[in-house]
């Protein structure tokens, strides 16, 4: 499915149940979202990260639901442990299907997004890795002053933004002399459109979804 | 709308710049997610499973203030907020697309401080406002999102609360401590000139 559609559905799905509180509504999301990983064949670890990560929040959740609620409804509780689930397994669906590197690219040419973000983003995200070592050294030479540095220390974040800066300087200089133009016309290698099938699947999971929500199940 | 000093286009090195600190805050809080799971965990045998996340909210609103004084733009927060929510989509955050709404609730919530005092000021007063609607939107969208509706009278209170001592703490305090820095540096002196 096309990133943006899929984006879109899968936003309006986690808005709806958050405004619903359906059991079997959150169960069939998953239920569909385990479908759809297994289609593309994910690695089976990231079921069991999927599964084991929400466990905490989930059952937090359930037993201060229970305990604590006004009508100590053991129903709502379920509720909210499933939607828990839903949302981490509506991410994974999402991430399954698409990359970064797609998504951008349809946001930019069906979500018309300006070109400005979208390629800011793209070329930020390249410094991942240097941004992973450039925490390590800021930490590593406070600590051969004897300066221990934790993550509420405004040098630290300082620090970071010191880098973020000058990096973001130099970046955009680079893609400007490189012939970027914000926000101009381009031109694609690759057009993307939202095929007719796209928008009959995302319907029909729209429809489906208001009828599993408003017919009185549990 | 304002816009006597300086324009409110998003530039390319402003939209590369709030990418690269969301991710560097994202790195450095990844010990959030371990911190929230491990609060999580110790609080869920009295029920109060709740408060991890409200104790820990300050950690994740930060970048709306701060992309709010670094770039000093209407909208600043709300699209730093996102852009941050966006990073911590992509590099691995557990809830996926939906962080998206978050990112995006919390970012406005943050603007509406620093929309009261029409962008003029940026200090620990805006921040001190922007920590105030901040939890107040926030808190507003989880008494539905997260179930806090349901909870008796005496708990949603004292979740307000805690909400609204970590979003000043982090938000208010801690972003004032580095902004402190950031002048002192002079460094962005010529970008908001």
């Amino acid at each position: 499915m096309n990133p943006t559609l899929l984006l879109l559905l899968t936003l309006l799905v986690g808005l709806e149940i958050s405004f619903t509180s359906v059991i079997w509504a959150n169960v069939v999301i998953i239920a569909i979202a385990i479908v759809v990983m297994l289609r593309y064949r994910v690695h089976w670890l990231t079921f069991v990260r999927l599964l084991l990560i929400p466990l905490i929040p989930a059952v937090g959740i359930w037993f201060s639901i229970r305990y604590f609620s006004t009508a100590h409804s053991v129903h709502f509780a379920w509720v909210m442990s499933t939607r828990i689930y839903a949302y981490a397994f509506l991410g994974g669906l999402f991430n399954a299907a698409t990359t970064t590197n797609a998504t951008l690219a349809s946001l930019e040419q069906n979500g018309h997004i300006p070109t400005t973000f979208v390629y800011g983003m793209l070329g930020a995200f390249n410094f991942v890795p240097k941004i992973h070592s450039e925490v390590a050294i800021i930490r590593a030479s406070a600590r051969m002053r004897g300066v221990n540095l934790h993550f509420w220390s405004p040098q630290l974040l300082f620090k970071a933004i010191v880098a973020a800066l000058n990096w973001s300087e130099n970046l955009a200089e680079a893609m400007t002399s490189h012939g970027f133009t914000e926000n101009a016309q381009r031109t694609h290698l690759k057009v993307l459109r939202i095929s007719i099938r796209d928008y009959v699947v995302a319907g029909i999971t729209l429809v489906v979804l208001q009828f599993i929500l408003f017919s009185h199940l549990p | 709308m304002e816009q006597d000093t300086h324009s409110n286009r998003w530039h390319l090195r402003d939209v590369i710049l709030m990418s690269i600190v969301a991710i560097f805050m994202g790195i450095i809080f990844f010990v959030t997610g371990f911190l929230y799971n491990g609060l999580t965990l110790l609080l869920t045998p009295f029920g109060m499973a709740p408060f991890a996340n409200d104790i820990l909210l300050g950690l994740w609103t930060m970048a709306g203030p701060l992309a709010a004084y670094m770039i000093r733009k209407v909208g600043a927060a709300t699209i730093g907020e996102i852009l941050a929510a966006a990073v911590e989509a992509v590099i691995g955050g557990q809830w996926g697309p939906s962080t998206l709404i978050s990112g995006f609730i919390q970012g406005f919530g943050s603007e509406l401080g620093f929309t009261a005092t029409l962008y003029r000021r940026y200090d620990l007063f805006s921040l001190t406002l922007s920590a105030l609607t901040t939890t107040i939107v926030t808190f507003i969208w989880d008494l539905v999102r997260s179930g806090y509706g349901a909870y008796h009278l005496w708990l949603i209170i004292a979740l307000f609360i805690t909400r609204l001592l970590s979003t000043w703490i982090f938000g208010a305090l801690l972003v004032s401590g580095i902004t402190k820095l950031l002048d002192r540096s002079h460094l962005l002196d010529h970008r908001n000139a």
